[in-house]
């Protein structure tokens, strides 16, 4: 499996947990309104509260990496959150906590599950959340940006195109006005030939469609394909 | 312009929200798909049979039988209910909300001397007073309606025209003035410390025991009078018989309980011989006419049983009953009481002394009895203060003899009980030690909860489906000191304790791994204390699933915090391993 897809596959299964989770305390919230919730005693608000708050941070996290779309950020935003919660776990221990069951009990009872079975169900997902961010983090950082997805303009209407480097050299109708363009690296040098005096230009393949004097004889062309 | 990358991003975007979503309706798949029917199994059940219910107080008959007064829950409070036998319709007289009740229940007076009329007192929380109303004796009609700015505690008829009442202190007279006017008459504060056994012996005379005298007070000269004091004994309960003018005595010493006889005008007092034959302690035993009859109700090895002393009986006989009875109450030649037969729901039975049959003459609502568990096994055990002890075993539903099941222990008066029934269909064994009917709360008899229980405890060990390491315990109200007690003593016995309505606390700080449910009325409870053992034992990692009931006071009484309750128990059962 290709690092890209690896971290899309890693931050994808996130966003279901994440969401997931974040479902969980709302229902569980709204199931047990009746309830009288524990305190939470790092800050001392009630659980409920801790879950809303919780829940809220999730979404947000959900929704974040759905708009970031740079893998090493959404990366970067996973290890954030379960390295919060991992700490804040820490946090209960050093504040005196034997376990957490005693605070999951809304979720518990929500969903016809043990205390027991709530608390690992929940420690399994942050730490799965932790050490693959972490894992996939490093891989990243280790192998190098060449998995990165490549970037490349249409030369008719300027549009951005992303793709993946084992797409390069592909032919593809442009997504945004059907115009048939070649995907191409950005710091690919091509050759043409000036419409003018017939002297050979080379250019970066991210300066396709622009407007440039002729370096021979100064006349304005546009930037084009090599045919 | 678009940004870069837009086309896939967008692409992918939808996929990472499908994720997201797909994750979102997992979590309500769960809910949905597997909690609701689970609701639709068992809660909808733990709330039927919460819907069953329960009786409250003394059953008021008049003096053909014909007619019934009794007290039972609501939707919404308690209510007293005037039941003619013959038509077999019962007609709510009033009902007392549960919601924003502060203290006691309902005070019954019964009916006048003649019967034209029927009273009952409610408290008044807002006025910190207590309303008594006046019914028509045949019809159930309101007839009048007097306030009291004072909490009556007990009252008796004087004539069929006055009434007395009384508080632990003071006596008070009312009088009817016209038509529907009722208005006090006299106030005699100040003339016991603390006044129990209310009585009016004639028009003009009232009697009470003040701890271990017996007094009596002319209305006319506001001072008491002591006629009789214990001495050598100990006054367990006083009466007064009005036909044959003659207070009974239930009196105690080393040799057990005597019922003795003395006349209001002084004399002799007369012994009428021994009344406990079942070494029980009796203290709220039914007396009828020169003490020549009387029932209380006991424990026998397969449950309870009716103790009836008949006049032309020199001893008294036990009458079994298979299932839990309640404040049984002598009239004529019948015995009344609300109870419950083993797998029925419970009712309005009457004993006939003369056929020796029993009868029901009011039951709740029959469609229910079809979900109800029946007890498996009975029997009988002796604690390690040599007492013996009889129990109840229910095997849970669907019951498979290879299969290991939790247990629930529990000590309770043999009276009807839906969370029983609720834990036998969420696949409990349900194992109950009944609490012996002479145990009350006063302190007469020292209680043995934590005792009874921890022989129940092996009892119940030695059963081949019993799962010892999911032994559940259940304590209400004062039984949770001895829980307490238990816990202190053996804290890895349970994995579980349901609290309900509890005065006292286990030690969280002792406790580890266990799941704890408190149910109990917020209007009542030290809400602070509960939530500070909730904050304590979570820290301790115990899971304290709280539920306090804003609008239920120390034990829920109306249908719908009895069924919020039992929900919650429910919940909390099917939660468990």
């Amino acid at each position: 499996m290709e690092r890209t897809q690896a971290i899309r596959c890693f931050v994808g299964s996130a966003m279901l947990f994440l969401a997931a989770l974040s479902v969980a305390l709302v229902v569980a919230n709204i199931s047990c309104l009746q309830l009288t919730h524990p305190r939470d005693p790092i800050s001392g608000l009630s659980m409920s509260l801790t879950f809303w708050i919780l829940a809220a941070i999730m979404i947000a996290g959900v929704s974040s990496c759905i708009k970031i779309q740079q893998p090493r950020l959404q990366l970067i935003l996973v290890l954030w959150l379960s390295g919060n919660l991992i700490a804040y776990r820490f946090g209960l221990l050093w504040m005196g906590v034997h376990g957490v069951t005693g605070y999951l009990t809304p979720i518990a009872h929500t969903f016809g599950l043990s205390g027991g079975i709530v608390s690992g169900l929940l420690s399994s997902v942050i730490l799965y959340l932790f050490t693959g961010s972490v894992g996939l983090l490093i891989w990243s950082v280790v192998a190098g940006p060449k998995d990165l997805p490549l970037k490349a303009s249409c030369q008719k209407c300027g549009g951005h195109v992303a793709f993946s480097p084992r797409n390069l050299g592909f032919k593809i109708p442009c997504p945004h006005c059907q115009t048939t363009l070649t995907l191409r690296g950005a710091d690919e040098i091509l050759k043409m030939s000036c419409f003018f005096c017939q002297g050979h230009v080379q250019f970066p393949a991210h300066a396709l469609g622009t407007k440039m004097p002729c370096p021979h004889c100064r006349k304005d062309i546009t930037l084009i394909e090599p045919k | 312009m678009m940004p870069i990358g837009n086309v896939v991003g967008r692409k992918r975007s939808r996929g990472a929200w499908f994720l997201a979503i797909a994750g979102a309706l997992l979590v309500l798949g769960w809910k949905l798909g597997v909690m609701v029917p689970m609701y639709f199994a068992g809660g909808r059940q733990a709330v039927q049979l919460a819907s069953i219910l329960e009786f409250k107080q003394d059953l008021v008959l008049n003096r053909s039988n014909t007619s019934l007064v009794f007290c039972q829950d609501t939707a919404e409070g308690v209510g007293i209910y005037f039941y003619k036998v013959a038509d077999g319709k019962s007609q709510l007289l009033c009902e007392q909300k549960e919601k924003g009740r502060r203290g006691r229940w309902f005070t019954m007076l019964g009916w006048s001397p003649n019967e034209s009329l029927f009273a009952c007192a409610v408290p008044d929380d807002e006025h910190d007073g207590e309303q008594i109303f006046l019914f028509n004796g045949q019809t159930g009609t309101l007839e009048s309606q007097l306030g009291v700015d004072i909490g009556l505690e007990q009252f008796d008829w004087l004539a069929n025209d006055a009434f007395a009442y009384a508080t632990a202190t003071s006596v008070r007279t009312v009088a009817h003035e016209s038509a529907q006017k009722w208005a006090h008459r006299r106030y005699i504060p100040n003339i016991a410390t603390n006044l129990t056994g209310f009585v009016a012996v004639s028009a003009d005379t009232v009697a009470w025991q003040d701890n271990s005298g017996v007094f009596m007070l002319d209305l006319k000269t506001s001072k008491p009078q002591k006629v009789w004091e214990a001495t050598t004994n100990q006054l367990v309960q006083f009466t007064y018989v009005r036909g044959t003018d003659e207070f009974l005595l239930n009196c105690r010493d080393t040799t057990g309980q005597q019922l003795m006889r003395l006349r209001p005008g002084g004399g002799r007092v007369i012994s009428l011989g021994p009344i406990n034959t079942q070494g029980d302690f009796v203290r709220n035993a039914y007396w009828n006419g020169r003490g020549s009859a009387y029932v209380f109700l006991t424990n026998t090895h397969e449950g309870s049983a009716l103790c009836i002393k008949t006049p032309d009986r020199v001893a008294p006989v036990i009458v079994p009953w298979l299932g839990g009875a309640n404040r049984p109450t002598l009239s004529g030649g019948q015995v009344f009481f609300h109870g419950y037969r083993d797998g029925d729901v419970p009712g309005i039975w009457s004993y006939d002394l003369q056929s020796e049959n029993f009868k029901c003459v009011f039951s709740c609502d029959k469609s229910l009895k079809k979900g109800l568990v029946r007890s498996s096994k009975t029997g009988v055990f002796t604690n390690s203060l040599g007492e013996q002890r009889s129990y109840h075993l229910t095997e849970p539903v669907n019951y498979s003899t290879g299969k290991k099941y939790p247990v629930l222990l529990a000590q309770e008066l043999n009276i009807w009980f839906s969370p029983f029934q609720i834990a036998s269909r969420e696949g409990f064994i349900v194992a109950v030690v009944d609490r012996p009917y002479s145990h009350t709360w006063d302190g007469d008899v020292p209680h043995t909860w934590a005792e009874d229980v921890t022989k129940l405890y092996e009892v119940v060990a030695r059963h081949p489906n019993a799962d010892t390491n999911q032994i559940y315990l259940y304590g209400c109200s004062r039984d949770t000191s001895g829980l307490c007690q238990l816990m202190a003593e053996q804290p890895v016995l349970a994995k579980g304790l349901v609290l309900f309505s509890p005065t006292a606390l286990p030690n969280p700080e002792a406790l580890r791994d266990k799941s704890i449910l408190i149910v109990t009325g917020q209007v009542a409870e030290d809400n602070d204390r509960l939530t500070a053992f909730q904050d304590r034992a979570a820290q301790s990692g115990n899971a304290v699933t709280l539920l306090l009931q804003a609008d239920s006071g120390h034990i829920p009484a109306a249908g719908r915090t009895e069924r919020r309750r039992a929900l919650q128990f429910q919940r909390f059962l099917s939660a468990q391993d």
